[in-house]
């Protein structure tokens, strides 16, 4: 069984059917690229991988298990969204270490761990400033 | 320096002057002692007395026949005890509830949010007989508990209006970003949403504090003088043998002070909410 394993899920939003029995099968390290036009549910797709949305029909499983019940805090799945979505609030640093904080990382590790993605993009002099200020 | 922005400067000014004008006369008034302010004509020497301020914090309202004792202090700390709890419940209450309203769709969302902006339009005349009749019955009648909770139909309608318009404007996508950082949702609740929409919490807030602050008809009805703020206790300077001008000036500014301070303290979280943009790109 694949990794992913996507079987038969539907979703629709009003009168409007975006996905309708859609099968996918990713395995481990595997790139795949889903494309389509606008509105083809690209994102739903991968919203509902997420756990953002929920779908109507059809299974989504990890590892053979299903995903289905659990929030999106749950379900060790990264995703990049189309505007960023940055926490305008948070300084640059806080922006990188959030998802090890919701891991609860140790504050060492995390410290040492932003620095290298900081020092990899050429960002660790700016980690204090907000997203605006960049 | 243009001509123009010269003349916008003297503009302002006139108008600034225009409209702070009553609040100018009113704190001068209040350092005048009744003579000099029933003067004719007005004017605006005169020798400053700290004798209205001295009597109010005594408790002493001195008339043509002599003293009378008013609980003007006392009005003044019962309107911060009843002003500040009814906002401190109202945010309690009704920043979750904003959120709710603005991120979940559920059966007769509306209906229930429209249903608390009507407390904010029904006319308090309407409810004060049955409510003074329960009150009664449940010995909340003269009671800061009673007062407040009547005040959440002034403040808590007035939050949730707000500041469900401000969480609506947050985008989505932060909050769920966050989510699958690995947070739960009652982290990103209160890690995203609620420091996202403060400076609409703030406005929301301070706006209730002074709708609150303002309320007469209910302390008049459900309160007696142990528990009346301000507004209510301003009648005792209206006595039979005439009205101390200077006294009620000196009550109207120690009335204006702590809602001048919160509007001053509020004011940083609503300058803060013009310089965060939400989504970068």
């Amino acid at each position: 069984m694949a990794f992913l394993d996507i079987a038969g899920i539907g979703k629709s939003f009003g009168k409007a059917q975006i996905l309708d029995g859609l099968d996918l099968q990713v395995e481990k390290g595997e790139f795949v690229v889903v494309f389509g036009p606008s509105g083809a549910g690209k994102t739903v797709l991968l919203r509902l991988i997420a756990g953002i949305l929920q779908p109507e029909a059809g299974d989504i499983r990890i590892g053979g298990a299903s995903i289905l019940g659990q929030g999106p805090e749950q379900r060790d799945v990264g995703m990049a969204f189309q505007n960023f979505a940055l926490y305008p609030h948070l300084p640059a640093f806080e922006n990188i270490a959030s998802p090890l904080r919701g891991r609860r990382t140790a504050e060492a590790e995390i410290r040492r761990r932003v620095r290298e993605v900081a020092e990899l993009l050429r960002i660790g002099h700016v980690l204090d400033h907000l997203p605006k200020q960049l | 320096m243009s001509f123009g922005r010269i003349l916008r400067g003297v503009l302002l000014a006139l108008v600034a002057l225009f409209f702070l004008f009553p609040l100018v006369w009113v704190a001068l008034m209040s350092f005048m002692t009744n003579a000099d302010i029933l003067r004719s004509p007005p004017s605006i020497v005169f020798t400053p007395t700290l004798e209205n301020y001295a009597a109010l914090i005594a408790g002493e309202l001195s008339t043509n026949v002599g003293a009378l004792k008013i609980d003007y202090m006392q009005n003044l700390l019962n309107s911060l005890i009843l002003s500040a709890c009814s906002v401190v419940l109202s945010l309690l209450l009704g920043v979750p509830a904003a959120y709710a309203f603005a991120r979940f769709k559920f059966r007769l969302g509306e209906n229930m949010a429209f249903t608390m902006l009507s407390f904010r339009f029904a006319p308090p005349l309407l409810v004060l007989l049955p409510l003074q009749l329960y009150f009664q019955d449940l010995g909340l009648s003269d009671t800061y508990v009673g007062l407040i909770w009547v005040y959440q139909l002034i403040t808590l309608p007035l939050i949730l209006w707000i500041v469900r318009g401000y969480f609506e404007d947050i985008s989505e996508d932060i909050e769920n970003a966050y989510r699958l950082d690995g947070h739960s949702w009652l982290r990103t609740f209160l890690k995203i949403a609620v420091p996202l929409a403060r400076p609409g919490i703030a406005a929301a807030a301070l706006l209730a504090f002074i709708f609150a602050w303002n309320n007469f008809i209910f302390a008049l009805i459900l309160g007696s003088s142990s528990i009346q703020p301000v507004t209510v206790g301003a009648l005792a300077f209206i006595t039979a043998s005439g009205i101390n001008y200077g006294q009620i000036a000196a009550a109207l500014v120690l009335s204006i002070l702590p809602t001048l301070a919160l509007a001053l303290y509020a004011q940083r979280y609503l300058v803060e909410g013009l310089s965060l943009g939400a989504v970068k790109g």
